[in-house]
């Protein structure tokens, strides 16, 4: 088996803008991530609907069938915008994506159009027919109802709504249990004057990552980037996502009309800041319940057949793990007594050789995987990037396999459980 | 095992290498050269809508819905060890899909090939299914069941389904209801097995950064070398209609979701024939519906739909339907609406200029969507188990004129075929 030992790319090619490249030519498809990151603070409802008013048009493609017909004329090039919490930030994200050089014929340019459609609608929005009329009124209001819509239809699926309400329930008090809009009331305040406002802190003050993958040109980037970023910007530091620990374990059950009870289960703990602890909590995650090698999928699904998948998964940068699973309401005591039956042995045994063996095969396996991936290689390396770990897949690969059951079993330890959500339907 | 054809697609830069066994077996082995990971598709024809067949013996058997995707569950269980557990000391990714039409199971590994290939022919052509054996996961696909059963997109499709098919397999997804699912056994799964899992009926298809002529010594001895005949589907197919045209039904929602289904009038049975209806009807619903197209500008500024609209199209040999669904607060409205601008757009002639600009987008997402071993692998099994040409999608694309698009308009969009259901929020 062999690992990338790719180093990225990284430059620097405007004011609190970092580029990081991580492209290759095997690939058919190029994409280009923008990620304009801001603290989860009031403007983050201005935010969000300031993205879906801004792909009505832009002041050169001024309505979304021009918008869409130049990104088809590239050959299918696409692109997204969308906003998001990312640990305890608040992401603006425009993502791009476009058939590699090598596939087009003779003389065609996709990269630096998408990348200026796609960028053109937040520098370049469309404006107000009236005078000094920032964005069209029917536009916004259109999609300010549009939105309130969509947040009111959140709870039509029950499994992504179960797991927002189990992280605004876990962490109530702190950043990571906020809502990326805020609320319904926030959206149907936002004036006009505050989308602007919005737009333009997104422009000049957010810190500012470029990630190329695929067979994206990192060179054009880079060229692209300097001029479209090039102005003074005044980039707001973003705080370090907070720790806390619980004083005890709390149930929470809240109902929705749903056939299938879903259970989410949180844990705090330490989150290690050097490799080695890394990849032995990533493998005491894995063996809990990383997959179906894990002991819950074997314990809960094989065993007991009480839930068709149940899986671990630990938070980024919070220092969260956490269990789901969709269950019978009815066996939700029993199962969670399994989880926590589980995570006791762990502690207080380690793993078993078996399960260091399954864990590292699952581990090695995803790492030497990455080199197929231009979303997994995007995704690692700035994930590895965000987190200080300037690691390669090699690096990472050679830490896991020299883990002992003890580091394993050390990471392990020390989980404090905070809370039981149930989602579940009324008795 | 000999080789019988060798496709070379130079705009795609692929090649794939046809092999069949004497007994019928076909495998595509696509060397992607640089990559490090190589993945296995391995399938057939045989899925959620077979429920009712006559084995080669004239027996006759009818099967529970939800059968196919029971055994699927089952061989993943293995003669001797579970194949999670085997898949999993491997590291390798592994799953499984039953679909209307067709059962896959594949991995892909960084690692480990010869291994997890040995095990993945191992599996699905040598179970054990035993009664015992049946009964242990019948919790787990219940929960399975019900975990869709929550799921608003997936109950309007089927209500839908219920108003414009009179055949039973259509109306109900291939994880079977869960009434059908308390009473599958161990008999029933064995009859799909030997009835479908035969050699003339498995497809393989294997990507990755192998040689050829060593991939073939691998795979001669873990093939099957029986010749077993295939059991005979019965005629109650989906292709009689039903049509209720309107039906509606409580549910747990927040706003009304509407669904509009049109039945195709005539699907080719023929795979290649139907793979190129599959790309008329997309670039035709992109025409009318996609975000360049000025009759959902519309459509939107009028905020008739949002964009929760959707709109696809889905075919096999002997069904075929578009359906395009929106949640909205005006079910008829929208209804009305919808079909309308469908009149509309046939009404009016397709600017030749749409047609080009839509052709280029396609032929970028054909091109780029073969990105990696496993995308590959499964693209090329999917065309065997269609039954269309592998990787003819470009040629086809390239070969379709307006005229085609035109026709498939006036034929698609027949009020005669058409149904609606309606999932409404159970508090107003």
């Amino acid at each position: 088996m062999s690992f990338l030992q790719t180093i990225p790319e990284f430059h620097s090619p405007a004011n609190g803008v970092t580029l990081l490249g991580i492209t290759d030519q095997r690939f058919k498809r190029g994409v280009v991530q923008i990620l304009f990151e801001l603290p989860l603070d009031a403007s983050r409802a201005a935010r969000s609907l300031l993205l879906d008013v801004l792909e009505q048009g832009s002041a050169q493609f001024p309505d979304q069938t021009s918008l869409a017909r130049e990104s088809q004329n590239l050959f299918g090039a696409s692109c997204e915008l969308y906003t998001e919490r990312s640990c305890e930030s608040h992401i603006v994200g425009i993502q791009m994506s476009c058939l590699g050089e090598q596939f087009l014929p003779s003389g065609e340019e996709v990269l630096v159009p998408i990348l200026d459609l796609a960028t053109g609608i937040l520098f370049e929005p469309l404006r107000g027919q009236g005078a000094g009329e920032l964005f069209e009124t029917k536009y916004l209001e259109r999609e300010r109802k549009n939105l309130l819509d969509m947040l009111d239809e959140r709870k039509d699926d029950r499994g992504e709504y179960a797991s927002e309400r189990f992280k605004s329930v876990m962490c109530a008090d702190e950043e990571y249990g906020k809502l990326s809009w805020e609320s319904s009331e926030a959206v149907a305040a936002v004036t006009a004057q505050q989308l602007e406002d919005a737009r333009l802190e997104i422009i000049q003050r957010a810190e500012v990552t470029i990630i190329c993958s695929g067979s994206a040109n990192v060179d054009k980037v880079k060229h692209w980037a300097a001029q479209r970023f090039d102005m003074q910007r005044d980039v707001i530091a973003l705080a370090e996502p907070s720790i806390k620990f619980p004083s005890a374990l709390r149930h929470v059950n809240e109902h929705l009309e749903m056939e299938q009870a879903k259970l989410h289960i949180g844990l705090r703990l330490h989150l290690p800041q050097e490799i080695a602890g890394r990849e032995a909590l990533i493998a005491a995650c894995s063996i809990l319940g990383g997959g179906s090698h894990g002991r819950l999928f074997q314990k809960v699904r094989e065993e007991k057949s009480l839930a068709y998948g149940i899986y671990s998964q630990l938070h980024g940068r919070k220092h969260i793990l956490s269990i789901s699973a969709g269950i019978d309401a009815s066996s939700a005591a029993e199962v969670e007594a399994e989880v926590f039956r589980q995570i006791d042995l762990l502690a207080i045994e380690g793993p078993t050789a078996y399960e260091m063996e399954l864990s590292q095969a699952n581990r090695l396996n995803g790492l030497a995987a990455l080199a197929d991936s231009p979303g997994a290689m995007a995704s690692f390396y700035h994930g590895n990037h965000v987190l200080g770990l300037n690691a390669t897949p090699a690096i990472r690969a050679e830490a896991c396999q020299r883990l002992t059951a003890e580091q394993i079993q050390q990471a392990a330890t020390g989980w404090q459980p905070d809370l039981v959500y149930l989602l579940s339907a009324a008795e | 095992m000999k080789t019988t054809r060798t496709i070379k697609h130079p705009q795609l830069e692929e090649t794939v290498h046809l092999l069949e066994t004497a007994n019928g077996i076909q495998i595509a082995l696509i060397p992607t050269p640089g990559f490090h990971t190589t993945a296995a598709h391995f399938g057939l024809r045989f899925g959620g809508n077979d429920l009712h067949f006559v084995m080669p013996n004239g027996d006759d058997h009818q099967v529970p819905t939800g059968s196919a995707h029971y055994l699927e569950h089952k061989l993943f269980e293995g003669r001797q060890e579970k194949v999670f557990d085997r898949f999993n000391r491997l590291g390798a990714n592994f799953n499984g899909g039953t679909s209307f039409c067709q059962t896959t199971y594949y991995f892909s590994t960084a690692a480990h090939f010869d291994e997890c290939l040995e095990v993945l022919l191992d599996f699905v052509q040598d179970p054990l299914i035993t009664e015992e054996r049946v009964d242990k996961e019948r919790g787990i696909i219940e929960q399975e069941v019900r975990m869709y059963q929550d799921s608003p997109g997936y109950r309007g499709t089927f209500l839908l389904h219920e108003a414009m098919y009179e055949s039973h397999s259509m109306r109900v997804g291939p994880g079977g209801t869960l009434e059908d699912v308390a009473r599958i056994n161990a008999t029933d799964l064995q009859r799909c097995y030997d009835g479908f899992y035969v050699p003339q009926a498995l497809r393989l298809a294997i990507a990755g950064d192998f040689d050829v002529e060593e991939m073939k010594q691998k795979l001669e001895p873990l093939l099957r070398t029986d010749d077993t005949a295939i059991a005979e589907r019965s005629s109650d197919d989906a292709t009689s209609t039903r049509l209720t045209g309107y039906v509606e039904e409580e549910f747990a929602v927040t706003r009304p979701y509407v669904f509009i289904g049109y039945a195709q009038r005539e699907v080719e049975a023929d795979g290649q024939l139907r793979l190129r209806q599959r790309i008329v009807a997309s670039l035709l619903l992109d025409l009318m519906f996609g975000k360049s197209s000025e009759l959902r500008q519309e459509l939107y500024a009028a905020e008739i739909i949002d964009d929760s609209f959707s709109a696809y199209w889905s075919a096999d040999e002997t069904w075929g339907h578009v359906i395009m669904s929106g949640i909205c607060d005006k079910p008829q409205k929208f209804v009305d609406n919808i079909t309308q601008a469908c009149d509309k757009f046939i009404a009016n002639k397709i600017k030749a200029s749409d047609f080009e600009r839509l052709r280029k987008a396609a032929w970028g997402g054909i091109v780029s969507g073969l990105q990696t071993p496993s995308a590959v692998a499964s693209s090329v099994l999917s065309s065997m188990l269609a039954g269309n040409e592998i990787f003819s999608a470009l040629d086809e694309l390239q070969a379709i004129s307006l005229a085609d698009i035109q026709d498939a308009a006036e034929n698609l969009f027949d009020d005669s075929k058409r149904a609606v259901a309606v999932l409404t929020p159970k508090d107003k």
